[in-house]
Order: C-alpha cells, then sequence, then structure tokens
C-alpha cells in the first residue's frame, strides 16, 4: 500500500518519462535538426525536471538534499535555452538546411553574413542596431 | 507495489528505451548538429536515470551525479558549438 507522498512522486516521474520518451521520439522522427532541437531542449528538460522535483519531494526530511535538487532543477532552465540556441546558431552558420517537409520559408536565406553572425540588410533597416564583431574572428 | 518496484519495472526501462532511440538517431544523424543533439538528449535521460536510481534505492548521492551530468552536458554542447563555428560548413 502506498502512501500519499508515495503516489504524489509517482505521478512526477510518470510525467517526467512520458515527456522524456516523447522528446526521444521527435529526436528520431522529425525531419530538421532545428525541429528535433525543439524537442530536446524543451520537452525531455521540462521532463527531466519533473523527475529531480519527484527526488526533491522523495528527499523531504533532508534540507540539504531538496536545496541540491532545486538547484539542478534551476541549472537546468538556465542552461537549455543557451545551449540549445547556440547549437542552432552554429548549425544555421555551417550551412544546415531546414527541411522540405514543412511549407517553411526561410527568410534570412542569403542575408546571413556567416562569418559575423549578423544579417547583411540590417545596417539599411530603421532602429536595428547590430554588434560587430572583427571579421577576422575565424582566422 | 512498491515505489520501488514501479521504478525498477517501468520507469527505468521506459528511460533506456529513450537513451536507445536517442542513440539511433546519433547513428544515423545526417550532419554533425544532429548527433550533438541526440548526445545531449542522452545524458539528459542519463541525468534521468540516475535520479530515479537516487528514489528507487534511497540513496542521495545519485542526485549529485545528475550534477556533474548536467554541468557536462552544458559545457559540451558549447563546447561543441564553438567548433561548428570554427571549423565553417558542417551541413
Amino acid at each position: 500500500m502506498m502512501t500519499v507522498t508515495e503516489i504524489v512522486i509517482l505521478i512526477f516521474i510518470l510525467i517526467g518519462i512520458i515527456l522524456v520518451f516523447i522528446a526521444a521520439l521527435g529526436t528520431l522522427k522529425f525531419p530538421d535538426v532545428y525541429a528535433r532541437m525543439s524537442a530536446t531542449s524543451k520537452a525531455a528538460t521540462l521532463g527531466v525536471a519533473a523527475i529531480i522535483f519527484a527526488a526533491g519531494i522523495y528527499f523531504h526530511t533532508n534540507i540539504s538534499i531538496m536545496t541540491r535538487a532545486g538547484a539542478v532543477i534551476a541549472f537546468l532552465f538556465m542552461t537549455a535555452p543557451v545551449s540549445a540556441h547556440m547549437l542552432a546558431r552554429a548549425a544555421y552558420a555551417g550551412g544546415v538546411k531546414l527541411s522540405k517537409k514543412y511549407k517553411v520559408v526561410d527568410e534570412l536565406e542569403g542575408r546571413y553574413d556567416k562569418v559575423t553572425h549578423t544579417p547583411s540588410g540590417a545596417q539599411e533597416g530603421p532602429g536595428i542596431e547590430t554588434v560587430s564583431l572583427p571579421r577576422d574572428r575565424r582566422a | 507495489m512498491s515505489l520501488e518496484t514501479i521504478i525498477f519495472v517501468l520507469v527505468l526501462p521506459i528511460l533506456s528505451l529513450s537513451a536507445v532511440l536517442a542513440l539511433l538517431r546519433l547513428m544515423k544523424g545526417p550532419s554533425l548538429p544532429d548527433r550533438v543533439v541526440a548526445l545531449d538528449l542522452m545524458i539528459t535521460t542519463g541525468m534521468g536515470i540516475s535520479t530515479c536510481y537516487a528514489i528507487a534505492t534511497d540513496q542521495p548521492a545519485f542526485i549529485d551525479v545528475a550534477i556533474v551530468l548536467a554541468l557536462i552536458s552544458f559545457l559540451g554542447t558549447v563546447a561543441f558549438a564553438y567548433y561548428f563555428d570554427k571549423v565553417g560548413e558542417v551541413g
């Protein structure tokens, strides 16, 4: 027989594994590196955060372990968007195309400076500030 | 049914299956960023496995393993992104 605390823990773990499994399926079946990245960085991060939250409830008698679990969740939520954005930018600059399956127009096509990571038509637009990096950064 | 039994019978197999699906993408992946995404998902699944094992065995030390895996995953992805930036064409 399970107590109420164990049932709450089990519910959070089940939410977590369902989200992680959906993320794994999306990583396998999506046609595009950018779509796969959305599955990994959103669904899998939320699923693992739910599992770690369940662990925080399970160890609720020990404050230090609860704090550690909360710190892991905060770290995950801070780093997952940053790493996904860096990887997507590097993939776009490296020439990975969008999938033809989606009816999406790549509006940056031909207007993106792949060395300095700035849109090349940005200087003419009103009010768009661009950060200019040195040209010879790649060396 | 206790919590340990459910974790060992249901939760850990599903997480392992997710890691295997990510491994298939890691082997197939047409471009290099695909493989990095799959590796990231595998490490994230490993964090989930480690935390579930901490609950099942009542050993809170496995949560520290999840912390270290999160750090390694983030630093590895950032390092791969810098590498793609330096190397140019990766498609």
